[in-house]
């Protein structure tokens, strides 16, 4: 297994890298020589062809004729599949009325691009400092994650991009990383412990015991079987022994779902992870101040 | 405004107005020379005086309020306490009429307030006509003691009492102990008007000043109606009364993509102009981005909705959207539906769908064809297009909805043919549709 320590930060920033709390510009490797071989990733920019004929689609009538602009974006699709993508991506995030902002989903639609394919065109956007495009990243992925208020999203695609990363040798999409962590703590925990190859069975259990205990708390009190401001203290005892692991994914866990359920917080925890030699952590831990109550 | 006078009265031959009513029931009610109940003396109250002249309220209970100095005969006496007040208004009432001229005042009474001010409604009057109704009158919420404010306390309702003389002696009354009243809106401390026996002592009208806010706030757990009504210091004569219905029902409203409310409302958003349309009418509406409501529901509009069931004693949630809003009315119903262990007793008691797509995210363009859960009536439009006519974004037949069996497809309609999705929430037969279904369905 490699060393997950964290052993290197290419950029380092007091602002948070998330759909919700903004940039963080900021990546983790998980071995030295990968991280000698990392650089600063460019900023994406649309294809301007793109752009013209998304334009041109977005602003013609209803019942006008659009053959020409179709041709147009099915060569872009045939000859830059990655480019019309995100450029649809930069089409949503700029729409200015109800018929611009339905233009991207229809021409995927329409076009047939697969999935996956949409998924890994929109993922590299995670790692913009433009907020607004991050967001809007963000808000597209969600739409390939099948979840509804009874049904988790589905990281798999996911998985496979940072498995992907691992065999490869190449850094962590940590942008990716975070999102995921933001979307559904457990999951995410759940989805590294899968993409990084953990094989000991005795540590595999430690970290899905965990998980299972601090979830059923915030289940219970979806479901009313607990008060928003009561927890077991079986849910803090493992929080506290998570924080302690080794492996800032684990660590980076706590931090994110104490900052969801603050009712974990506790001044030592709290002290602990915005202490952490992980920069991610300390980041992540960087809670706002409690205000109002939590809806399930 | 006064209804309960003006039912009382009743047209009795020559075109006069006659009050129908005995001199008991004059005396609280109608001030001096207001002998029709319009609170001003004026010309027809001078018709009514003339009418009555020269017989006694014993044998014509309908000339009781024209005897102003209770002497038993409506005479020449009457006349004279009758002139000064013409045009004016009396702080007294028969048969104690001495001449003296009173204060008008008038309250009015503001629709809610959403977070720091009314955005994204403008500040919306309640009228003269509405204000004493049980259901059109003033809504407030309960404050209950959980209540989320996250944006700061706007649960209180805004009412302006304007008076014709400054520094007027007033004093307000209220039917139940439910109401009370502050003078600022976050209820600064030392700023509440305290009650005894249901009545404030005179309000804190400066000399001269001609009007004071006031802000009403529901405290106790449970719904109903209270009257508030401000009469003169030294009697109990009503100048003027609102009528508050506590909102036992919440209605959200979520727009179509990259619709956002907005004030004054967008005349191509029919979403937020039905919004708008409830909020004049009683309810107590929100109304947002469909952006806000995630794929699993959960957002500003669920905690809203949440807040409202479990600490405002709300037990009726209506949900309508256009497009995505669609998608997101029924995302909206299935978080609601599925944490009902922890939310309390509600029913959600309204949905509508207009050319629903749901809404995994801004690039979803799927149909969202599923009747939102546990919804006890939904409505639906939808028409049908292609992708060249206006990129294939479609509601469609939603099963047991309204009008039966699926809804209704516009396109089948005269005023409906050939529409478009960027259309269909526009049409002024949707929105009627909209508002006449739910009214019925959803208590304010």
């Amino acid at each position: 297994m490699p060393d997950m320590k964290l052993l290197n930060v290419r950029k380092d920033s007091s602002i948070m890298n998330s759909c919700l709390r903004g940039v963080l510009g900021m990546s983790l490797c998980w071995s030295a020589s990968v991280c000698a071989q990392e650089t600063t990733a460019p900023e994406p920019a649309p294809n301007p062809a793109v752009v013209e004929a998304l334009q041109q689609l977005a602003s013609m009538a209803d019942g006008q004729p659009i053959e020409e602009t179709w041709d147009k974006l099915r060569a872009l699709n045939a000859s830059d599949p990655t480019g019309l993508i995100q450029g649809l991506v930069y089409a949503a995030r700029d729409a200015g009325s109800t018929r611009q902002a339905m233009v991207s989903g229809a021409v995927i639609k329409e076009l047939g691009i697969p999935d996956g394919a949409v998924i890994r065109a929109v993922v590299p956007l995670l790692e913009t400092e433009d907020d607004s495009l991050k967001k809007q990243a963000c808000n597209v992925l969600g739409g390939y994650e099948n979840q509804s208020a009874e049904r988790p999203p589905d990281f798999s695609a996911y998985r496979e991009i940072i498995a992907e990363s691992v065999r490869q040798g190449k850094p962590l999409p940590l942008d990716l990383i975070e999102y995921m962590y933001e979307r559904s703590p457990g999951l995410a925990l759940r989805t590294m412990m899968r993409a990084l190859a953990e094989r000991d069975p005795q540590r595999i259990k430690t970290l899905l015991w965990a998980e299972h205990v601090v979830a059923g708390v915030i289940w219970k009190q979806q479901y009313g079987f607990l008060k928003p401001s009561e927890i077991e203290p079986a849910a803090a005892e493992q929080l506290d022994k998570l924080a302690q692991d080794d492996a800032w994914w684990v660590r980076l866990y706590v931090a994110e779902v104490v900052g969801q359920h603050r009712v974990f917080e506790t001044p030592n925890l709290k002290a602990q992870l915005q202490a952490d030699d992980a920069s991610i952590v300390r980041q992540s831990a960087t809670w706002p101040d409690r205000s109002g109550s939590v809806q399930p | 405004m006064r209804r309960l006078v003006l039912i009382a009265m009743a047209l009795v031959g020559g075109g006069i107005a006659r009050p129908a009513i005995s001199l008991a029931d004059c005396g609280p009610l109608l001030a001096c020379g207001d002998i029709n109940g319009d609170v001003l003396a004026d010309l027809a109250d001078y018709a009514d005086l003339f009418g009555c002249l020269g017989q006694a309220p014993e044998f014509a209970p309908a000339c009781s309020c024209a005897d102003l100095d209770g002497s038993g005969l409506i005479d020449l006496r009457d006349f004279a306490l009758f002139a000064p007040l013409f045009e004016k208004t009396s702080d007294e009432v028969p048969p104690n009429c001495t001449g003296a001229v009173g204060t008008l005042a008038d309250l009015t009474a503001y629709r809610p307030q959403h977070g720091s001010g009314y955005a994204p409604f403008p500040r919306t009057a309640v009228s003269e006509a509405a204000e004493d109704s049980p259901t059109l009158g003033p809504g407030i919420r309960i404050n209950g003691p959980g209540d989320s404010d996250p944006s700061g306390e706007d649960d209180l309702i805004e009412v302006e009492l304007v008076i014709d003389q400054p520094g007027a002696e007033l004093a307000l009354r209220r039917s139940q102990d439910s109401l009370e009243i502050w003078t600022t809106r976050d209820k600064q401390p030392g700023t509440q008007i305290a009650f005894a026996a249901d009545r404030t002592d005179a309000l804190p009208i400066g000399p001269a000043d001609m009007s004071i806010t006031l802000w009403v706030e529901w405290t106790s757990l449970f719904h109903g109606l209270a009257e508030l009504q401000v009469e003169p210091l030294g009697s109990s004569l009503v100048k003027d009364v609102l009528v508050f219905h506590s909102f036992e029902g919440i209605v959200l409203a979520l727009g179509g993509e990259d619709q956002v409310p907005s004030i004054p409302v967008d005349s191509n958003h029919g979403t937020f102009l039905v919004g708008v349309v409830l909020y004049g009418q009683g309810y107590d509406v929100h109304m947002f981005d469909e952006d806000i409501v995630a794929a699993d529901g959960s957002g500003v509009a669920y905690d809203a909705a949440a807040d409202a069931i479990q600490n405002r004693l709300v037990e009726e949630v209506a949900i309508f959207g256009y497009s995505h809003g669609g998608g997101s009315t029924y995302d909206l119903a299935d978080r609601l539906d599925l944490f009902r262990a922890s939310l309390g007793i509600f029913t959600i008691t309204y949905t509508s769908y207009v050319d629903s797509v749901s809404n995994n995210s801004d690039l979803d363009v799927g149909m969202e064809l599923r009747r939102p859960p546990s919804t006890a009536y939904h409505l639906n439009h939808y028409q049908h297009g292609s992708f060249f006519q206006d990129l294939g974004l479609d509601g469609g037949p939603v099963t047991n909805s309204n009008p039966p069996p699926s809804g209704l497809d516009v396109e089948t309609t005269a005023w409906g043919a050939s529409s478009t999705h960027f259309e269909v929430d526009d049409f002024i037969q949707v929105r009627d549709m909209l508002e006449t279904t739910l009214i019925p369905q959803v208590t304010r």
